[in-house]
């Protein structure tokens, strides 16, 4: 009777260990598989080029934002059939990142700071995990000129 | 012993006038901080939550923006869109879906004009909902955008 008492009072740390461990790895797989998607809207800035900002983006997505005064909305189509090509030519003083990222289950959001030479933006994206990918569906951006 | 007390006092005076009124005063026109969050946090509170609550679809409707969407993914991998109208269609108020909606702001984001929200439900004690809300500021007022859900 000892020895199970024994066996169980050390074997259960270890399973809420594992438990837990296993429930970390997990979450961390999670963020690296979101910030991968908006790893392709950062890397289709930088390069300019349609592909690489394409697999960011649902093909449902919109983008949405108030400008002097009035709400703008774009359909994601239109906003990736204005991708340049190639880089800005002021690419090299461009600086981004990715503020937080934060989900639960299939739904993630994600904050990401664009400061230009000129302009800052602060993107606003709302993810989804669809057919195990993760994709933007929806981004509302602020726009505060230098 | 009178004109020293005097004297102290009036140079008290003096300097509060001249170092902490300025201060005072700037305290007082500068805008109060986290006043946008309020705003958001208020009106999420009474026309979201609250409409959710006491199943009043038009206060929901009255917090959103005439084209939000409601987002979320489907179990079989597809994307759900549901337009304010489906939406108001599906929504009975004779019928509530839940007894008890326990609901938190947990977290209001702001730069300028754009803002995230995230919302924790706990429906009927033991279904945990996380809403994120986009909204847009038009008009002076904070409206919802899009609505995200797990």
């Amino acid at each position: 009777m000892r020895r199970r008492v024994r066996a169980i009072i050390v074997v259960l740390p270890i399973l809420g260990l594992t438990i837990t461990g296993f429930r970390l790895a997990q979450q961390d797989d999670e963020i690296q598989a979101i910030r991968q998607a908006v790893q392709y809207y950062l890397d289709g800035h930088a390069t300019g080029q349609r592909a690489v900002m394409e697999q960011a983006f649902h093909s449902s997505a919109r983008l949405q934002a108030i400008r002097d005064g009035a709400i703008s909305i774009r359909p994601i189509e239109e906003y990736l059939s204005g991708s340049p090509g190639r880089p800005a030519d002021d690419e090299s003083q461009r600086r981004r990142r990715v503020v937080s990222i934060d989900y639960h289950g299939t739904a993630a959001v994600a904050k990401i700071e664009l400061d230009y030479p000129s302009v800052v933006f602060v993107d606003y994206m709302q993810l989804l995990k669809i057919g195990n990918q993760w994709k933007i569906v929806n981004k509302i951006y602020h726009m505060d000129r230098k | 012993m009178w004109v020293p007390i005097a004297r102290s006092s009036c140079a008290a005076c003096v300097l509060f006038t001249v170092l902490l009124m300025p201060a005072l005063v700037a305290q007082q026109a500068r805008p109060a901080p986290y006043i946008e969050e309020a705003q958001i946090e208020r009106a999420v509170a009474d026309s979201y939550i609250g409409g959710l609550r006491t199943r009043d679809f038009t206060l929901i409707r009255s917090i959103c923006l005439p084209n939000a969407v409601m987002m979320s993914a489907r179990g079989d991998g597809s994307l759900s869109v549901t337009t304010l109208d489906q939406w108001s269609r599906r929504f009975d108020p004779a019928n509530s879906p839940f007894t008890e909606l326990e609901a938190s702001i947990a977290k209001i984001d702001r730069e300028g004009t754009a803002a995230q929200v995230k919302i924790l439900f706990l429906v009927d004690g033991d279904t945990s909902v996380t809403d994120f809300l986009h909204m847009l500021k038009v008009d002076g007022k904070w409206r919802i955008a899009n609505i995200i859900d797990y």
